[in-house]
This record gives structure tokens, sequence and C-alpha cells, in this order.
């Protein structure tokens, strides 16, 4: 057994399960600096309703790659969030509005994106991006809605959030920026997105998502209209 | 991104391309066939407005085209995104410009989708607009003619109620060309600097530099 333990793949996938048995560890920030730094990572967050135009560069899962532009809008008024995704020829590819947080609606879908699980997960992916994790797109506020103001071994601030069993890290960039990660609960990696310096309305001008595991995706925005 | 986007953006193109025999013969697609091999290349600028619901103001896309005969185009968009769509002979590939700026090609579906409308576009390209499967023709003739083309199938024509294509009345010279996908959604695509017959550089159909 012990000889079993010594060898390079045991060592090796020991390794990776300590590596993710937990979020990276944070301490926390003294109580004069906790208010500021929860202040500035909801700042990254969009204040009220908005409609914004991206292009999108895709990287699917098998090394597959796209371009398409994405339309997302959010109505403060009625709590419904909005998407469409366009071929570069105009034709809309997608299109689905979700209502109050649950009721989502798919409008349009052309193969492939009329798959199973392509229009809810899309829909989390704008979650993840657009609202705080503790909050629901209706407004409520959930159970580890408040997010906990530290810092990571290195250094950097960040706001933790702790909801349903996951982790989200929001660390504020020096440039104005920011980047978000979901982990599980052990630790593993979700979702991140990365996003840039803000343009003069606030939203990003260029930002970056990622979704890891096998059918792992990436996407970089670039905003074309807001 | 799929067959049926690829298939309309082809349609535009090919639709262009048929635009001198249309003029000669607005009344007559037998005509249009035989006129067909006529037209040695076209070159143009297009505008192209997209009306949703969804968006506040009309998405505004520019880019340009090329068609060489008997089977090659080039559909490039410079912005907002920038794509560029090779066919000859065949063989279809689609680029895009990566934010590194690196051309890198589209390996998603779409591009198998441009293979399966290819004998489509064959058959537009030789002036079948009345055999075409994707679509029936039906022609509004006078002095700014309308080619309006439906689905016929009806999985299709839940996403795309028909295209129209008009002529200006300019002899031989496409206006416009607008796709309705609903009833608020439209994608209006404006033609200029329409220049026929001029030499191509038959590489522009080969790479995307």
């Amino acid at each position: 057994m012990r000889a079993a333990l010594a060898t390079p793949g045991c060592l090796v996938v020991l390794a990776l399960a300590c590596a993710c048995s937990a979020p990276p560890k944070i301490t926390p920030v003294t109580p004069a600096d906790a208010d500021p730094l929860i202040r500035t990572c909801l700042a990254h967050y969009p204040p009220g309703s908005f409609a914004l135009v991206h292009a999108i560069e895709a990287t699917l899962p098998l090394g597959n790659a796209s371009s398409v532009i994405g339309v997302s809008s959010w109505d403060e008024e009625t709590h419904t969030l909005s998407a469409a995704l366009l071929a570069p020829e105009g034709i809309a590819l997608f299109e689905a509005a979700r209502l109050g947080g649950t009721d989502l609606l798919v409008t349009r879908a052309l193969a492939p994106l009329d798959r199973p699980g392509f229009a809810a997960g899309l829909f989390e992916d704008l979650d993840f991006m657009y609202f705080p994790p503790g909050q629901r797109a209706n407004g409520a506020s959930v159970k580890g809605g408040e997010p906990v103001p530290g810092r990571y071994a290195d250094g950097r601030s960040v706001c933790r959030w702790t909801v349903d069993g996951r982790y989200f890290d929001l660390v504020p960039a020096a440039d104005g920026g920011f980047s978000l990660s979901e982990y599980f609960e052990g630790g593993e990696p979700l979702r991140r997105y990365e996003a840039g310096p803000p343009a003069s309305d606030g939203f990003p001008m260029h930002a970056r998502f990622v979704r890891t595991g096998a059918t792992g995706y990436s996407m970089s925005f670039r905003l074309v209209e807001q | 991104m799929n067959k049926l986007g690829i298939g309309i953006a082809i349609a535009i193109v090919i639709a262009i391309a048929s635009a001198p025999r249309m003029a000669r013969a607005a009344e007559d697609f037998n005509e249009l066939r035989r006129q067909a091999e006529a037209i040695k290349s076209i070159s143009a600028d297009f505008t192209q407005t997209k009306k949703m619901k969804l968006l506040k103001k009309p998405l505004v896309s520019k880019g340009r085209f090329l068609y060489q005969s008997p089977d090659s185009v080039r559909w490039e968009y410079q912005t907002p995104i920038r794509t560029v769509s090779l066919v000859k002979g065949g063989s279809v590939k689609r680029f895009n410009l990566a934010a590194d700026g690196k051309w890198r090609a589209d390996s998603s579906s779409a591009v198998e989708g441009m293979r399966i409308v290819m004998e489509q576009i064959t058959g537009w390209l030789a002036g079948r607009f009345d055999e075409g499967t994707l679509f029936s023709a039906s022609l509004v003739p006078g002095d700014r003619p309308v080619v309006i083309l439906s689905p016929r199938d009806k999985e299709m024509a839940r996403f795309i109620s028909r295209v129209e294509v008009r002529f200006s009345n300019r002899p031989g010279v496409v206006e416009a060309v607008e796709i309705f996908e609903g009833e608020a959604t439209s994608t209006l695509i404006e033609f200029s600097s329409v220049k026929l017959d001029e030499a191509v550089d038959s590489r522009q159909f080969e790479a995307v530099e």
C-alpha cells in the first residue's frame, strides 16, 4: 500500500485533491476597511436597467470557435432579463426572456442552440455576470446574500459570497475592472468572469468568461453598444 | 452559426449576383437562367440594419462582398464583428478576427451548414430562382421589380417568413434585400458602390488576407 501511494500518479492525485479541498483562504479585513471594500465590490454590478450589445468570440467544447453578436437587457421595473444571440449576418439564432427570475420563455432557438439546457445555462451565466450572487433576479435576497470582505494570502482584497454551497469571490482590480470566480464547495472552480476597466457608462469595454469542466467554454466580450 | 443563417446570407449574395439578369427579364425566371453565365463578377459595399424589439436602436453592420462566376463568393463583415466567409468550388470556409488580431477558422456548425446549402447556392448561381428546394420564388414586376423568396419548409418558415430582393430603377442593380423573421424582427441589407464584371483577384476567395 505504501508502495502504491508513493507512485507519481498517486502523488499527483493527492496533490490535486488537496488543491481543491477548499476555495482560496481569505482573512478578515479591519472593520474600517470592510464597508468601503463591500461598496467597491457591489459598485461593479449594474445599478438598474440596462441594454447591452456585445461582439462575442466563443470557444466551445472540442475546440470549436465562433463569433456572434449578443444582446442582453434587464428591466428593473418588470424584473425581466432578456437575451438574444445574432449571427453576423443578422439572423437571430436565439431569443429568450425570463420574467421575475423564474419563468424562462424561449421564443427562438435555432439548432444547435435548441438543445436542452442551453437556455437555462445562458441565463445562469448572465446572472453570474450581472447580478450579485446573493440576489435573485426578482430582487429578493437569499441566504448568503451578504458579501464577506477579506484578503487573499497575496494581499488582494476580495468579497466572498457563500450561496447554496458555492463560493463567489469578487476581486477588484487596480485598473477599475474586477474578476469574479465561482467555486464548488470542495474548491473546484466552476466559472470565472474577468472584466476590464469600465467605459464611461460603467460597463466594461472588454471582458472574458470561462466555464470549466468537460463541457466548458469561454467567451470574449467586446462592448458594441449600451 | 447554422445552416439557416448561412443559407440566408448566401441567398442575399446570390440575389445580388442575379441582378443584371433580372433587369432584362424581370418577368421570366427562365430568361434569368439563360443569362446567368453573362455575369463574370460583382463587387459591392453593404450596410446591414437589424431591427428587433430587444434592441434599443437598430444595430448597423457594414461590409463588402465579391462574387466571381461560376461559384466564388467572399462575404465580409467589417463592423461590428469582423468575419469573412469564403465559398469556392463547393468548399466553404469562415474566419473570425479574434481579439488577439489573428484570423481564426470558424469551426462551429455554421461551416457544415454552409456546405449543406451549397446545393441551393449552385442553383441560384445558375439563375434557378424558381427551382430552389429551400425557397420558392415569386416575381413582382415593375420599374423596381422585387423577388420574394418564401421558405418551403415549415420548420424554416417558423423563423423566416420571407426574403425580399428589391431592385433599383437602375437596370441590373439590386437596391436592398430584407429578411423578415417575424412581426418586429427584420434585417435590411442595402447595397452601394455596385460594380459589375470588373477584374477580381481570385485569391480573395481562397484566403482572408
